[in-house]
């Protein structure tokens, strides 16, 4: 009997309780209810007991439980770690724990998951999203208000970060005076027990810890340190994907540790908070405050120790270890481990922070080239036909691995180092490959249809825009010198290519081409032009062709600026001038065979002969010597391609080569992000960004993320009920976008369409059963198609004919009775024109047209109304007509404006009480809609960082959950494309 | 491997056979082995190799019994003796590092920051150890069966051959005997 006479019989109760356990589920509560009352109200409170219970003392079946965590706990009791223990400061904190079933606001603890550090760590379920989450309550030393407000700075700043491998922090509060923060809930392990696991190579650990360290460089561009890097700190998801955790946080436990200000580290002894001093870099371990480049050497410590298999700097003693890592140095790690990987982790660990990596960002270049070689070692396909027999080549690698050191210290740390020195009849042209990182603070600007980078003539600069906190600029590098620097007056700028004479730049504001010179300076407005230039190509030095778009060019003089519309070529896309600038080289979509094909033109005649298949833009890159060829370069089957070509006779020999893997491209406008000079340089950005779908809500903060990162094509769509989510999502295949579909609360996918047809603008119909799209062959006009989701997914082609040439079918809506589907059409404002599909008649009409540009059309949930922008102000608005059909034609009436200053896409909410439009700035604005035509004052929501700059796509779509409390949209625009790598002496790669 | 100790053998045969002094020769020499053990592996510990409990009490057994056809009473004997001595090793030490850092009652040990992890939840060894007593002193079969298993690993079949009971009592008892422990040690426990 454990208690007093007033408690339950124990006997009694255990009987109940284990004749409850051999109950069938359904008869339990019935049992329990026949049971005598205090037995009853002891029984279940046992069982509340057991179901909060969770993991303790070990899971409940299975293996014989050993107490998997005994050993850890034997390290503290046996004296062997020097983990922190930091309930030792705080004495008198009392034992916490919070029950399972309790509500903290949205979230409802489920289980323990562990106790760490930093405190107790529950799983919870977020009842709004239906989505587990993790809940990290902080120990107790947030008492004053100072600590407090700091805590909850830290938490927002930690929100901030978004990074796939950063462990994302949803929210933060407070419960019973403790504070709490609410991360994503990872399935998996420490990274401590993933090495542990198996052995792992060198291969796996560097892919693993490669995302980290961008998540790393991540927030050290946004001036977030991390500063407690370590194994237990990094997760790892059962699907292989890992996340820093704890961002910032270790920077908040300093502070608040019992003695706030106090310098403990160096002194061992029982009831000190101390660092993890294992992990843990000379500056802080000598008291010194530490910076970015503290965090790269526990990256370096973490990287090490997994490679190794032990940490670099022991001690006896906590005051030897740190002894260690104040002065010693690392033993070498061995002959297992590849020169360049050894070389980056000696880089991370050097003593002094200067002689260290000065950037997170060159770190990770580092990181990603030697997963990328280890990639492709040496593959048939990748090495040049006459190559010199192998040995040499491992000769190469180690005169690259001396050279290499040489080469950092010359052009600077963000550089990077890869020789191969060639066999000795050519000794004396090198090709050298390095990388280069956007400037901190910023990202490099997407290059989907357009030219955000490009090489300078001479091949001595790269002209590259970024995106960042000061919205788009161009920078300019010059190669041999890490200094970048910002070009002034280039705010805006969209497309770049550089004067002849390579010192000017000229780019593209919007419509509007400019012209900085760089040597003095000096910028001024070249020309206004119909839509935006997306490249130049030079004639001669006072004559160059602007290409807009398909078939869309204008010639233009420099010196008296005269501006006039040039030949069509037939839908000529990208086009090059060869050298004399008589004839063109382009690409050009073929109808007949469904491929694009790189076509040379006479300017005059403008007489085309087909040369090859391409998937890209190809541009020329002249012969560097005599009797060497020029080249074509252009992407097929997701390779970067070169082929000789002589531009004289306009042909090409020989099979093309592959320089590179997994540049970025864009398949439906041959868009990608290659650049060559005439001397043998070439730029490319490859591996295509991941980027993630995410629910915000009204204040702009994230509150659920739906399936995983990927390449999202900024195209989402959520059903009526809100359960479901369709969206876009770019395929390396054919360089075009497939829809796939989510549950909108979780990580479940399904794909939904596959290549080559390019399908996108996913809309669902009101029950959820289908899903209308615009499927289009790989370029060119396309077809309205549906897919009935409880069939087997084939999808049908709406009309059999399509209704015109060129129409472009991108469906903007549903409407809720089901009866008809709105289109949006063409490319470019001037071609914008609404069409309404018929369900039931399966025909398919322009329904707003107008002398000016109107898409985006949204049913209200009524089906009598329709939102819509038009640009008939000359600034783009949302319109709310009201609408009827009649069996034969479709009526509008009424009209209201409904954005103040310009709008670019509107949505309305499930009910009709609101419409949300996306401004010019996209800032997302709320309308308050009274009954029929009355609307309130647009209330300004947050602004949507990842969205495309107005004009720029049309591949850009967000939607509102049916409440209109939330938002769903793609985070493309905020993920960072690829560094540059730079080849020079490109050409000597193919030495035929 | 070291010889086996034939006088561990004959020392749970005794015990087996009802013999209360042979458990009593027992324990100091499973717990002088235990400790040397667990020295060696903690030492071996730094330089990446790892070894848990269970691990080490199977060590431990084979050293003293020999890995020739064990009995298998013996061995889930054996086990018994060897999940309490494992319990006071932990707890002694706990204790005493306890003592020497003024620690709080009730405060966590627990090493990993194992946000989003769902590894085994970390236990304070000397409220557990408490808590044990507790539940012993009314339900001393309960207290064995959670030795057993959290201390040394012994699946329930042979936990049930120990206490001469059958498997399902044994993961009954484990249940409630869980949901007890977790209760109490939450306060929530009747006095």
């Amino acid at each position: 009997m454990s208690g007093g006479a007033d408690q339950p019989n124990w006997e009694e109760v255990e009987r109940v309780m284990a004749a409850f356990l051999d109950l069938p589920e359904e008869q339990r509560s019935a049992y329990l209810a026949g049971q005598p009352a205090p037995i009853r109200a002891e029984v279940e409170s046992l069982l509340e007991a057991h179901r909060g219970a969770g993991s303790f003392l070990g899971s409940e079946t299975g293996k014989p439980v050993a107490a998997a965590e005994l050993l850890s706990k034997m390290k503290v009791i046996f004296g062997g770690t020097r983990t922190r223990l930091y309930s030792e400061g705080v004495p008198d904190a009392p034992e916490f724990a919070v029950k399972a079933g309790t509500q903290l606001g949205p979230y409802r603890i489920q289980s323990v998951i562990g106790k760490g550090g930093m405190g107790v760590v529950y799983r919870a379920l977020d009842t709004r999203l239906n989505r587990p989450v993790a809940v990290k309550f902080l120990f107790d030393g947030l008492a004053n208000p100072a600590a407090r407000r700091r805590f909850q700075r830290e938490a927002q700043m930690a929100s901030s970060l978004n990074h796939p491998h950063i462990l994302t922090v949803h929210d933060a509060g407070d419960f019973e005076g403790r504070q709490y923060l609410v991360t994503e809930f990872v399935d998996g392990s420490t990274l401590r027990d993933w090495a542990r696991a198996e052995k792992r190579t060198w291969r796996e650990i560097v892919a693993l810890l490669v995302g980290v360290a961008d998540g790393l460089a991540t927030a050290h561009a946004a001036a977030i340190l991390h500063r407690d890097i370590k194994p237990d700190n990094i997760l790892v998801a059962k699907n292989g994907y890992a996340k820093l955790s704890d961002f910032g946080l270790a920077k908040l436990e300093e502070r608040v540790g019992p003695e706030e200000g106090t310098q403990t580290l160096g002194v061992t002894g029982p009831g000190m908070i101390i660092g993890t001093f294992a992990y843990m870099s000379p500056e802080p371990a000598s008291g010194r405050p530490g910076d970015a480049r503290s965090d790269i050497f526990s990256f370096g410590i973490v990287l090490y120790e997994l490679l190794a298999g032990r940490r670099p700097f022991t001690g006896a003693t906590d005051k030897e270890l740190l002894q260690t890592i104040i002065s010693g140095a690392a033993p070498p790690l061995g002959a297992d481990v590849p020169l360049p990987l050894r070389m980056i982790v000696e880089k991370a660990l050097e003593n002094a922070p200067a002689d260290r990596y000065q950037s997170t960002r060159d770190l990770v270049v580092d990181l990603r080239r030697l997963t990328r070689q280890s990639a492709e070692p040496g593959s048939a396909t990748t090495s040049p036909p006459a190559a010199s027999p192998s040995p040499t080549k491992q000769g190469w690698r180690v005169g690259a691995l001396v050279a290499l050191s040489l080469l950092a210290l010359l052009i600077g740390g963000s550089v990077l180092l890869w020789r191969f020195q060639r066999p000795a009849a050519e000794a004396s042209r090198q090709v050298v490959q390095f990388d280069i990182a956007p400037p901190p603070g910023t990202i490099f600007a997407p290059s989907i249809s357009r030219q955000p980078f490009a090489i300078s003539p001479d091949g001595k600069r790269l002209a590259f825009g970024t995106t960042g906190a000061n919205g788009t600029n161009i920078w300019i590098r010059d190669l041999a010198s890490p200094d970048q620097r910002v070009v002034p007056g280039t705010e805006g700028a969209w497309s770049i290519f550089w004067a002849p004479d390579s010192r000017s730049i000229f780019f593209s504001v919007k419509r509007t081409l400019k012209q900085t010179n760089l040597e003095t300076g000096s910028g001024r407005t070249v020309a206004e032009l119909p839509a935006i230039p997306m490249l130049g190509t030079w004639r001669s030095n006072n004559d160059l062709l602007l290409y807009l778009g398909p078939g869309d060019a204008y010639e233009l003089r420099l010196d008296d600026g005269s501006l006039r519309k040039g030949p069509t070529f037939a839908g000529m896309r990208w086009p090059q001038f060869l050298p004399g600038g008589d004839r063109l080289v382009y690409a050009v979509y073929d109808k007949e065979l469904k491929q694009s094909r790189i076509v040379t033109a006479d300017y005059a005649s403008q007489k085309p002969v087909s040369l090859t298949q391409t998937d890209s833009r190809v541009q020329y890159a002249p012969p560097q010597r005599l009797g060497k060829p020029g080249y074509l370069l252009f992407i097929r089957g997701a390779s970067l391609l070169a082929q000789p070509f002589n531009a004289d006779r306009l042909q090409l020999s020989g099979e093309p080569s592959p320089i590179a893997q997994n540049v970025i491209y864009y398949g439906p406008n041959l868009s990608t992000s290659f650049s060559v000079s005439e001397n043998g340089v070439l730029v490319y950005q490859a591996g295509f960004p991941e980027s993630h779908l995410n629910w915000y809500e009204r204040s702009g903060r994230e509150v659920g993320e739906v399936g995983r990162p990927a390449p999202h094509w900024g195209q989402v769509r959520a059903s009526r009920d809100g359960q479901r989510v369709a969206a876009t999502i770019w395929s390396p295949e054919n360089g075009g976008t497939d829809i796939w579909i989510f549950a909108a609360n979780g990580r479940e996918s399904r794909r939904l369409t596959f290549p080559p047809d390019v399908d996108r603008r996913p809309v669902w119909s009101p029950d959820g059963t289908h899903l209308a799209l615009g499927r289009s062959p790989t370029v060119g006009a396309g077809d309205l198609v549906t897919v009935d989701l409880t069939g087997n997914g084939t999808p049908e082609t709406f009309v059999n004919e399509s209704p015109g040439e060129h129409l472009i079918t991108l469906p903007t809506d549903w409407s809720a009775d089901g009866r008809f589907i709105a289109l949006d059409d063409g490319i470019g404002e001037e071609h914008h024109v609404v069409w309404i599909a018929d369900v039931a008649k399966r025909t398919l009409k322009p329904f707003l047209k107008n002398s000016f540009p109107q898409w985006g059309m949204a049913f209200s949930p009524d089906s009598k109304r329709i939102a819509f922008v038009s640009l008939e102000s000359g600034r783009p608005e949302v319109y709310v007509q009201a609408f009827e059909s009649t069996p034969a034609t479709h009526v509008v009436g009424e009209r209201r404006q409904v954005s103040r200053e310009g709008a670019w896409l509107v949505r309305w909410r499930g009910d009709g009480r609101e419409l949300f439009y996306l401004g010019l700035d996209n800032v997302l604005f709320a309308v308050p809609v009274q009954e029929p035509l009355g609307f309130g004052e647009p209330k300004p929501l947050f602004r949507i960082a990842g969205a495309p700059q107005y004009g720029t796509t049309r591949d850009f779509q967000f939607d509102v959950s049916p409440d209109g409390q939330q938002f769903i949209m793609s985070t493309t625009g905020s993920v960072p494309p690829p560094p540059f790598t730079v080849i020079e002496n490109w050409q000597d790669k193919f030495h035929h | 491997m070291g010889k086996p100790d034939s006088r561990v053998t004959s020392l749970l045969r005794q015990w087996n056979g009802g013999d209360p002094r042979a458990l009593e020769q027992l324990v100091p020499i499973v717990y002088m082995e235990l400790r040397r053990l667990s020295h060696y592996h903690l030492r071996r510990e730094r330089d990446g190799h790892t070894l848990q409990t269970t691990a080490l009490v199977h060590e431990v057994y084979l050293r003293l019994c020999g890995e020739d056809e064990p009995q298998w009473e013996d061995r889930a004997h054996f086990f018994a003796v060897a999940s309490r001595t494992m319990r006071r090793i932990l707890v002694d030490y706990s204790r005493r590092r306890g003592a020497e850092k003024r620690r709080a009652p009730g405060a966590q040990t627990s090493l990993d920051d194992a946000l989003g992890i769902p590894v085994e939840e970390h236990v304070d060894l000397i409220a557990l150890d408490d808590a044990l007593e507790q539940l012993a002193a009314f339900d001393d079969r309960k207290c064995k069966v959670v030795e057993m298993r959290f201390f040394a690993g012994l699946p329930a079949k042979e936990i049930a051959v120990v206490l001469k009971t059958t498997e399902a009592t044994v993961r009954r008892d484990w249940i409630i005997a869980k949901a007890w422990l977790f209760r109490y040690l939450q306060g929530q426990a009747p006095a």
